[in-house]
């Protein structure tokens, strides 16, 4: 009771300086949550994207079909593929000419349809594309395998990018909560170095002198995560709905759960950040203490 | 009530605030520890609330060992004893009436009992109507007789006083003395750190002097 009434009466003495930090702290919340549901966007997009490739196992020319059927199926039944589907030549034909129609009258002169089978292998990772491949190029009855390598290569890095600059915010968002819950933590040590040597003479014990200051700076947290939890959803659905692009980049997670998931990532490495602070304010403010003091002696 | 049993404090360059000081003081007596700056009579009031451990010998309050005190032990200790410096040791940007009810406010007494008892312990050191002043506006005997007050409030059995007129005229210096005089007779033992030898003969109390750091004298005026 006593250190709920001395926290409260502390905020209360500075009100401009703790409506100041509060919102300050709030803000590093609320970028770190933003950035978090923005990078969750960046990464359905990229898998998405990486879904798309697929390897293209041409078959050999004049397979009966008895064959191609048996090695479609022994194909789908590898657990590295998602899912793999037959085009025949004429299908194969049919799509180039949908696909390039300024080129009607080269497709009407062919004499012969010059399209290989193709079976159409989709992987369950993109990671494994590249084994994948060289074991469908292994397979009897299979010419070539094909998949458009520079496009999962760069998709690949897009996807460790992404990763990279969601870890390297978190950590910066990190270094900045330390950084402030440090400061603050010092600087109200600062502050009540006089008024922790009173309340000692006065008989407080040593749990009431210490936990004033970590008092203090729950108390401000508190009131930055409710601001952050008030504002993060304003903030998801803006990051998501400013950007129109013409697939799906918006994560297929309910807003709420991103937003419990952005909230609570924010929420505990902040609180781990506080108590980090709060021991390093209080060893470094033991250790001035214990200096001070010992200069004072001397100088008596 | 208090023995202080062969003490010495040496510091760690060497300098030596105490060597081998004893001496007792009983329960419910008012003794003076005088001697010049530089004395001992801080540090030998500093290891009696343990603000300090001694090199060696033993501190003991009550037949508590101060040194051996730790946690609850010396929040008890440090209860009590009631504490008055010469710099006063006020929170300044607080009310008289919350500098004074300090002591209670930290055992988690009622505030309205509180109020009742910092009106009391007020009247008692001549501050009648002051609750509501700022510390900081007051004079130096005025912020003196808040601490006093403060001191006195929660009734301690020894209440440790460092130089309490060491700032003040004599007109407030004896105002001072009075009061801690009137709480040694309702009971408390007083030890109270002073240079005024003319102070100490005046009251014909029991003192012990102290000069560099030894224990020189004893006995009454």
């Amino acid at each position: 009771m006593f250190i709920i009434q001395q926290t409260l009466r502390d905020l209360a003495r500075h009100p401009l300086r703790s409506i100041l930090v509060t919102v300050l702290i709030a803000l590093l919340m609320v970028a770190s949550g933003g950035i978090y549901a923005m990078s969750e966007d960046v990464r359905h997009t990229v898998s998405q994207i990486q879904s798309t490739h697929a390897i293209n196992a041409y078959l050999l020319k004049g397979l009966d079909q008895t064959s191609i059927d048996t090695l479609l199926q022994q194909i789908q039944q590898d657990e590295a593929v998602a899912r793999a589907e037959y085009v025949s030549p004429a299908d194969g034909l049919k799509s180039l000419q949908e696909q390039y129609p300024q080129f009607s009258n080269v497709f009407s002169d062919l004499t012969k349809n010059p399209i290989p089978p193709l079976i159409k292998v989709y992987p369950v990772s993109v990671q494994d594309i590249s084994s994948l491949s060289a074991e469908l190029r292994s397979l009897a009855g299979v010419q070539t395998v094909e998949y458009d390598e520079a496009s999962v290569q760069g998709m690949a890095a897009a996807g460790v990018f992404v990763h990279n600059l969601l870890l390297s915010v978190m950590l910066l968002a990190g270094l900045l909560f330390v950084a402030g819950f440090c400061l603050m933590a010092f600087g109200i040590i600062n502050s009540k170095r006089k008024e922790t040597t009173v309340l000692g003479i006065a008989g407080a014990s040593n749990a009431q002198v210490l936990l004033l200051t970590p008092a203090h700076l729950v108390a401000v947290w508190a009131c930055a995560s409710v601001l952050f939890l008030v504002a993060l959803p304003g903030v998801v659905r803006s990051a998501s709905t400013r950007i129109t692009a013409s697939f799906g980049w918006v994560t297929p997670q309910p807003a709420g759960v991103l937003y419990a998931a952005a909230a609570s990532v924010v929420l505990f490495v902040s609180l781990v950040c506080l108590v980090v602070a709060c021991l390093a304010a209080t060893l470094l403010a033991y250790h001035i203490d214990e200096e001070q003091r010992r200069e004072e002696m001397l100088l008596e | 009530m208090i023995q202080m049993l062969s003490v010495s404090k040496q510091y760690e360059d060497g300098y030596y605030g105490l060597r081998d000081v004893t001496f007792k003081v009983e329960a419910g007596q008012f003794v003076f520890l005088t001697g010049e700056s530089g004395a001992g009579k801080s540090t030998v009031l500093r290891m009696i609330y343990r603000a300090e451990r001694p090199t060696s010998g033993t501190v003991l309050v009550d037949g508590i060992d101060t040194a051996a005190a730790h946690g609850n032990s010396l929040t008890a200790l440090r209860r009590k004893i009631g504490m008055v410096f010469q710099d006063y040791m006020l929170l300044f940007d607080r009310s008289v009436a919350e500098n004074v009810a300090l002591p209670l406010v930290v055992r988690g007494v009622d505030k309205h009992a509180a109020a009742g008892q910092v009106d009391s312990c007020l009247e008692r050191v001549g501050l009648s109507g002051y609750q509501k002043r700022v510390c900081c506006s007051l004079s130096g005997g005025e912020k003196q007789r808040v601490a006093l007050a403060r001191a006195l409030i929660s009734k301690p059995d020894v209440i440790l006083a460092d130089e309490p007129t060491g700032n003040l005229d004599l007109s407030n210096g004896e105002k001072i003395v009075e009061v801690l005089r009137d709480a040694n007779r309702d009971g408390s033992t007083v030890l109270m750190a002073t240079h005024d030898l003319y102070l100490v003969q005046s009251t014909r109390l029991p003192f012990v002097r102290l000069r560099g750091g030894r224990k020189v004298e004893e006995g009454n005026f």
